[in-house]
């Protein structure tokens, strides 16, 4: 019963101090109907203190459950089979779902998309702030709890803020709310934050001081980011590191400078010459063809993304390409598994 | 203030349209009180005495005009077939209907907002799912069946409680209390699975809303969540239902209180209504619409109060 199991203090989960975000070989599957099916396939990447590491992929490829996993709010019908995602040396998926409350909030925290409808609309914005707060400080008083609350509020630029700890979500405008999320997510200073294409819902203008927000905040304090995005100017601009997505598998991944100017999987060239160019009007948008096969649909053979590569051939059918070392990245194509000079 | 005045413009208005509906409606039903008093065969002259001196000799607009013009002075006129004034038998009887209205409506919410969240979280769970079929038996169950087994079980096997009889609040509170206890619990099985079914449906629909994603990514664990986030969203439109069953047994739950003899409103309307009681039905019918416009009026407010989203006079949301 609940009263038997309390939940477990900081302390008690055994964390460690040190920063440090490890994700192994992390497996997936997801149940329809019956069947299950793989939607994420062996992901590994790590994070390190100050670093802000990119997701990009379309729709369905798997990036929004590999940072779901991270924070332990897969839906109910998700399973990780394998793989291990470690925060500071914990694993995540191999504790109970008390211990997990502890640590979300207070030690990894998730900035979402839609900033409108992940505020609650019947409680005051200060309130939601501060709730965050209080879980994770047992013993705050009320004056405490709020004079950090205004304080972290000013922080994250909000205006006039003793009268906007009373207001409403829905008195407040869509970037001024993304504002809101993000004190409400640092108010505890994690040291893991996930931000799920945190600028999607925002004009371009309030996007670019929401990601120099985060980025100033992330230099000072050191924080791991998780940026999810399918939007590769905003990953340019943020992200030291970026990991390509693609039915579930990651397909590239390395630093962003030479990822971003010298793609070397198919997708990732895809991906960058759909960004539509300025100078080139009057040409047509290049784009990947196709789209995205529903879970249902996906083969079980060969490389995920053959039925819409240009530059398939017959191999790539048949067997599934390893995340291999190509010089400075890693890339998971058979085409280019081999040698960096085809890339360019 | 603009939203006062309008608010009780409409309900002089629906008041008025609702009294004339009632007396048109008793011009056409068939048989007259004079009749039913004195039987189909009288002697003419003591029917044409009689109805001299209930005045039903008058026109009827101008019968209309007198009954309304003594409504808003707070005379309801006298009943026919009780010969007292109408305001007088609604002061007796109305206290009944509401001690009743108030428990089973106390007893619906104590039992709805538990039970409601206990079936969401075991919703795939067999206890879920057998509580989950038993608010659908609550449903159609008819209150009278439910009174009468009660009856049976409570006050003839165990003799546990009384079978009825209203006993008033200021003679003696427990008793009192006793004497309504099955009547309210036989109006609450129906009205509380109703509200069950419904609240459950939104609190399921509310989960899966994104701010209950974000309040989980806070550190709330599940029961937090539903009780501090989830719970007061969903609540909204429950309400509307609620309101609905409040009018409802305020205006008398007929059934039920004939089952158990209670002296309440609802009597006192199959009784005005078999006796072409005009005055007193016309009473009650006033009561019942001035009771669902308050009712009206506090569900505007509490809504208000709970949604910050919702202002009275509109216009001023950004």
């Amino acid at each position: 019963m609940f009263w038997k199991k309390k939940k477990p203090t900081l302390e008690e989960t055994k964390i460690d101090k040190e920063k440090s975000l490890v994700v192994e070989n992390l497996t997936m599957t997801i149940r329809s109907q019956g069947k299950d099916y793989p939607v994420l396939c062996d992901v590994n990447f790590q994070i390190s203190p100050g670093q802000i590491v990119g997701l990009v992929g379309e729709s369905g490829c798997g990036k929004s459950l590999t940072s779901l996993a991270v924070i332990g709010l897969l839906p109910p019908t998700a399973k990780v089979e394998t793989g291990k995602v470690l925060l500071n040396g914990l694993d995540l998926c191999s504790i109970s779902e008390k211990e997990r409350s502890t640590l979300q909030g207070a030690k990894v925290s998730m900035i979402f998309q839609d900033p409108m409808s992940a505020l609650n609309p019947l409680m005051t914005v200060g309130k939601q702030i501060a709730e965050s707060y209080r879980i994770h400080h047992k013993g705050a008083s009320k004056k405490e709890t709020k004079d950090q609350v205004l304080a972290m509020m000013e922080k994250v630029g909000l205006p006039r803020v003793s009268e906007l700890y009373r207001e409403y979500p829905h008195q407040l405008s869509g970037g001024m709310k993304q504002r809101v999320m993000i004190a409400m997510a640092l108010i505890n200073e994690p040291d893991l934050i996930i931000a799920d294409e945190p600028t999607t819902a925002l004009d371009v203008t309030i996007q670019a001081q929401i990601l120099d927000l985060l980025k100033k905040l992330n230099e000072e304090s050191n924080s791991m980011i998780l940026l999810i995005s399918h939007d590769l100017g905003v990953i340019r601009s943020v992200c030291n590191q970026v990991m390509v997505m693609y039915g579930g598998m990651v397909v590239e991944q390395g630093e962003v400078q030479q990822v971003l100017q010298h793609p070397v999987h198919p997708y990732t060239k895809g991906l960058l010459s759909s960004i539509p160019d300025p100078d080139k009007k009057d040409q047509e948008i290049a784009c990947v063809p196709g789209s995205v096969e529903a879970l249902e649909q996906r083969k079980q053979k060969g490389c995920p993304f053959a039925g819409r590569c240009q530059e398939v051939v017959k191999e790539c059918k048949e067997h599934c390409p390893k995340l291999q070392y190509v010089f400075d990245r890693q890339v998971r194509c058979g085409v280019y598994g081999g040698s960096f000079d085809e890339g360019k | 203030m603009r939203y006062a005045l309008r608010k009780i413009a409409t309900a002089a208005v629906t008041l008025l349209l609702v009294s004339l509906l009632t007396f048109g409606v008793f011009q056409i039903l068939p048989g007259n009180p004079v009749e039913i008093m004195l039987g189909v065969d009288a002697d003419p002259l003591q029917v044409e005495a009689l109805e001299q001196k209930l005045q039903l000799d008058r026109p009827i607009a101008q019968r209309y005009v007198s009954w309304i013009s003594g409504a808003v002075k707070g005379d309801l006129g006298d009943s026919i077939r009780y010969q007292m004034p109408v305001g007088d038998l609604l002061k007796t009887s109305l206290p009944v209907t509401i001690s009743l209205a108030l428990l089973s409506i106390a007893l619906t919410i104590v039992v709805v907002i538990p039970i409601s969240i206990y079936l969401v979280k075991n919703r795939n769970k067999k206890s879920g799912i057998f509580l989950s079929s038993l608010t659908q038996l609550g449903v159609s169950l008819p209150s009278f069946w439910v009174g009468i087994l009660l009856i049976l079980l409570f006050s003839v096997t165990w003799n546990l409680l009384p079978s009825g009889d209203y006993v008033p609040f200021q003679e003696d509170p427990m008793a009192w209390f006793m004497s309504l206890i099955l009547p309210s619990c036989a109006i609450a099985v129906g009205t509380s699975a109703t509200v069950i079914r419904y609240l459950k449906n939104t609190l399921l629909d509310e989960m899966t809303q994104d701010y209950v994603r974000t309040a989980r990514s806070k550190g709330l664990t599940m029961n937090q969540t539903l009780y501090r986030h989830v719970l007061k969203n969903a609540l909204l439109p429950s309400l509307t239902i609620l309101g609905m069953i409040v009018v409802d047994v305020l205006g008398g739950s007929v059934i039920v209180e004939n089952v158990f003899n209670l002296p309440g409103v609802g009597r006192l309307l199959t009784s005005g209504v078999g006796n072409r009681d005009f005055p007193l039905v016309q009473g009650i019918v006033f009561y019942l619409a001035v009771t669902v416009l308050i009712m009206n009026l506090i569900i505007d407010i509490l809504y208000t109060l709970i949604d910050p989203r919702i202002r009275l006079e509109g216009g001023q949301n950004k």
